[in-house]
């Protein structure tokens, strides 16, 4: 990586490898130290913006930073996924229709099951002695779910990581677009089974769906799904992995979880905070705008770091400290704003679901090294292994 | 007077409107829904309860007065 030499000038390519745990936070902070907004001149060039105030405002802000040509970087507009590349009003429209399948209502009503599955995942992966969580637990949960929020068959949700892993390499030189057919197809063969068998469910219900009242049309109820598929299941298999690996390098905090398990909600959201699984989301200026106190002009790429902006010393004390007992909230780890995430109510559910089955078992320790993946599509932190096992108990 | 109403429907317990009027807003334990604090809003929060209605994602908050 190159090294930093004034603001105008700062390295930062998103698809750079070596972003990984933990370099990407020195990366991160120092950005931070050269001020709010710094030039990246990678990928057609942006402005990174690591300051918990200036990406908030931002984020508040949609009218001036737009999310129509994409939230990646470099922001060409293409691929816009449904609904976080529009803007209002199609945005609104998209979202409301979304949010029906995510609602606290929903999720509630959802929260039986939600605690079948993740007390079968964790039982087997107990009876097998341990093992990957990554592949046992942490990736199976959000995909169960996703059967039964959606109504996806576990044949099509079995394909959806693979597929992923593909769409991600775009960014670092394969040419994916094969792969974004596949999913696509994927999804349109659901709507046709949907269709010659109706169900229940929201797939079902998408199928006479209305946009601004008019009749949905098939490749936006196959951007839905994707989205669906894609962004329903990346974010909770790296929140649930990174959680695991917090209770084992974290002895004192998993101790003081499994002596009190109300404590999950909160150690749910330092998690959030302190390694925000979904970490820089791109937008792009629709008319000239100061950030941070630099001018940037109208049509610039700006990359707002909400994993930067959530250990930002100004707003959280000793920000790089994991801390279960403090206040994390007004953390940016789900956005904030219009496009905030409509997936929150599901994955802080899931999560605090899976860290009170968890506490209640003997302590969960390593079991081999755990291996992080660099930033998937520019944005995406997890592990893509984590060996562990359950101590035995004497 | 300022009047604040939450829609509990439309409420997604983002807990935003926490963060800008930490005195007039709460959360259910249970339910994760948003509600007023006893007393609240008064003249004071005037701005803060605005603050929380534009921050809302679920433009859950109306604010009249
Ligand atoms: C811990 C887990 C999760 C994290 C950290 C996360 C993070 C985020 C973030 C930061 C955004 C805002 C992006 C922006 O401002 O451009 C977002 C939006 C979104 N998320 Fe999540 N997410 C999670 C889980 C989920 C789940 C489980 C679903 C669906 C089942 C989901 C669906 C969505 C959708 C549809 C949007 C776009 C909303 C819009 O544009 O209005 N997310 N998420
Ligand atoms: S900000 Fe809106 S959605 Fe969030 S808790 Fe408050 S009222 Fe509910």
């Amino acid at each position: 990586m190159s090294t930093v030499a004034d603001p105008t000038g700062f390295g930062f390519d998103p698809y750079d490898p070596e972003l990984t745990e933990p370099a990407v936070w020195n990366r991160y902070r120092a950005a931070q130290n050269l001020g709010g907004a710094v030039r990246a001149p990678d990928r057609d060039g942006f402005w990174l913006v690591t300051s918990y105030d200036e990406v908030r405002t931002a984020l508040r802000d949609p009218a001036t930073f737009s999310s129509a040509s994409g939230h990646r970087i470099p922001t060409d507009g293409s691929r816009r996924a449904i609904p976080i590349d529009f803007d209002p009003p199609l945005h609104t429209a998209y979202r409301a229709l979304m949010a029906e399948a995510l609602s606290p209502a929903r999720v509630r009503a959802l929260r039986p099951f939600l605690a079948e599955v993740v007390t079968r995942l964790v039982d087997d992966f107990a009876a097998a002695g341990g093992g990957d969580f990554v592949s046992a637990v942490a990736l199976p949960l959000p995909l169960q779910v996703l059967t039964e929020l959606v109504g996806f068959s576990g044949e099509t949700v079995a394909q959806f990581r693979t597929l992923t892993e593909e769409l991600w390499s775009r960014y670092v030189d394969v040419d994916p677009a094969e792969s974004h057919r596949r999913l696509w197809e994927l999804m349109r063969a659901e709507l046709a089974d949907h269709r010659a068998r109706p169900r229940d469910d929201f797939l079902g219900s998408l199928l006479h769906a209305e946009i601004e009242g008019r009749p949905i049309r098939e490749d936006e109820q196959v951007g839905i799904l994707a989205t669906f598929a894609v962004a329903g299941h990346e974010t909770t298999m790296n929140a649930a992995a990174t959680l695991a690996w917090l209770l084992v390098e974290h002895p004192e905090a998993q101790a003081a979880l499994r002596a009190d398990p109300t404590r999950a909600r909160a150690f749910v959201e330092e998690m959030l905070r302190h390694r925000s699984p979904a970490q820089n989301f791109a937008r792009r200026t629709t008319c000239p705008a100061r950030v941070g106190g630099t001018a940037v002009a109208e049509g610039d790429a700006v990359l707002l770091s909400l994993a930067a902006a959530n250990r930002d010393p100004e707003r959280f004390p000793d920000p790089d400290r994991f801390d279960p007992d403090r206040d994390a909230r007004g953390h940016l780890a789900f956005g904030w704003g219009i496009h905030q995430c409509i997936g929150a109510p599901l994955a802080r559910t899931e999560l605090v679901l899976l860290l009170e089955e968890l506490a209640a078992r003997p302590p969960l320790c390593a079991a081999g090294p755990p291996v992080w993946s660099s930033l998937q599509g520019g944005n995406h932190l997890g592990l893509t292994h984590l060996p562990l096992l359950f101590e035995e108990e004497t | 007077m300022t009047d604040v109403e939450i829609d509990e429907t439309a409420c997604c317990g983002y807990g935003n409107c926490l963060v800008a009027a930490p005195e007039v807003f709460d959360l259910h334990t249970d339910t994760g829904i948003a509600f007023l604090r006893p007393g609240r809003p008064r003249e004071v929060d005037r701005l803060a309860v605005r603050e929380a209605a534009a921050d809302c994602p679920a433009r859950a908050i109306t604010v009249r007065g």
